[in-house]
């Protein structure tokens, strides 16, 4: 029933604007054949110039580019994060069976190139033959 | 003394069936002129929106920077729309018009469309005496009771073929010349109530002051901040 009173409250002011509705629009009309003829004639000269009325301007021309560039740069992939180089020192103990004192810790180092050194021990340098150890306080000398 | 109205308002039976059918047909009308609003509100919007299609690209590149330039580039479009529209229509009128000076060449007069005793298409219509409609007067206005008398009815005439197929041209030559018109007077419609507000915001609930989501530095600067005063102490009470 709302539905219907609606209706026809726009049936009524459909009726009381109808009148004006039409002198808009016959106004219009005319106006808008000027226009139609405008362009024809306008499109006439520029037909002969080589130049197309009807086509894209400079201004679709370039929002069309720029669209397609902005388009263009999303689709493509995020480029790779940059890998900074960095050591990892993993400290981990070995427990001797039998033996009471506490060894000290295995230190390794490894680079970010794939190396891993290990931290030597006094017995381990003291093991190794002379010709192997470079005293560095010589050249210093 | 009270006076009953029904007894001023003395109706026949004949005069009460008239309103009722009256007030039925009032309804009636009023019922299609709604659904006519509605139609024509819901066509234009729907073409007033194509302004968004035609003016996407230019204003999604952010090349479109002030109302002005908006104004002129979309009535530019608007207008190249409804020629691209309107040539078919001018095309088919020019035809129409043809065709129309060929079949008067033939009949060697111009052809009378609205002749409904041999060669117009209004022979295929019922044709009315309007002016000697009858009348009656009703609480003393003199107001149509019957149909007019009939002057003519419906026949098919060969020498009106062509006035036939002509009006059925011309009939789709007007719907689209209004369609087209009112499509171009909705754009236009649409472009003046909707441009301003694309660079125009609404400041009435901006707030200042609120500075939420401003970094912190600029929070603790005090820029925009309002002055607050300090509470005066509250008197102790008892109890």
């Amino acid at each position: 029933m709302k539905g219907l009173f609606k209706r026809l409250g726009q049936g009524i002011l459909f009726i009381l604007a109808l009148p004006f509705g039409i002198a808009i629009f016959i106004l219009f009309s005319i106006y808008a054949i000027i226009t139609f003829f405008y362009t024809f004639f306008s499109a006439i000269p520029a037909f002969f110039k080589g130049e197309n009325v009807f086509g894209p301007t400079e201004l679709d021309i370039a929002a069309s580019t720029r669209l397609a560039e902005q388009k263009l740069a999303a689709q493509q992939p995020p480029p790779p994060p940059v890998v900074q180089p960095s050591t990892t020192i993993n400290l981990f103990t070995v427990q001797q069976p039998g033996t009471e004192q506490v060894p000290p810790p295995q230190v390794t180092y490894t680079q970010s190139d794939g190396v891993t050194y290990r931290r030597v021990t006094e017995q381990e340098v003291a093991a190794l033959p002379e010709e192997t150890i470079i005293d560095n306080s010589e050249e210093q000398k | 003394m009270i006076l009953n109205p029904y007894i001023l308002i003395k109706l026949s039976e004949s005069e009460k069936r008239f309103l009722i059918v009256l007030f039925f047909l009032i309804v009636v009308v009023l019922f299609v002129c709604g659904l006519f609003y509605e139609g024509i509100t819901r066509f234009m919007a729907r073409q007033g929106e194509d302004i968004g299609r035609l003016m996407a690209t230019q204003v999604e590149s952010g090349y479109i920077s002030s109302l002005k330039q908006f104004k002129r580039n979309s009535y530019r479009k608007s207008r190249l729309e409804f020629y691209r529209q309107f040539i078919k229509t001018f095309i088919m009128m020019i035809i129409w018009f043809a065709i129309y000076g060929t079949v008067s060449i033939f009949y060697r007069h111009w052809l009378d469309l609205f002749d409904y005793t041999s060669e117009g298409f209004t022979t295929l219509l019922w044709k009315f005496d309007y002016a000697n409609t009858p009348r009656t007067t009703f609480f003393g206005m003199s107001i149509i009771s019957d149909w007019p008398p009939l002057l003519h009815k419906p026949f098919f005439s060969a020498k009106a073929i062509p006035s036939y197929l002509l009006a059925v041209f011309g009939i789709v030559i007007i719907i689209l010349f209004v369609g087209q018109v009112l499509s171009y007077l909705a754009r236009t419609i649409f472009i003046i109530q909707h441009s301003k507000k694309m660079f125009t915001r609404d400041l009435r609930d901006y707030k200042l002051s609120d500075l939420s989501a401003a970094p912190a530095e600029l929070q603790e600067s005090g820029v925009n901040i309002p002055e607050v005063k300090p509470k005066e102490p509250l008197p102790p009470t008892n109890g």
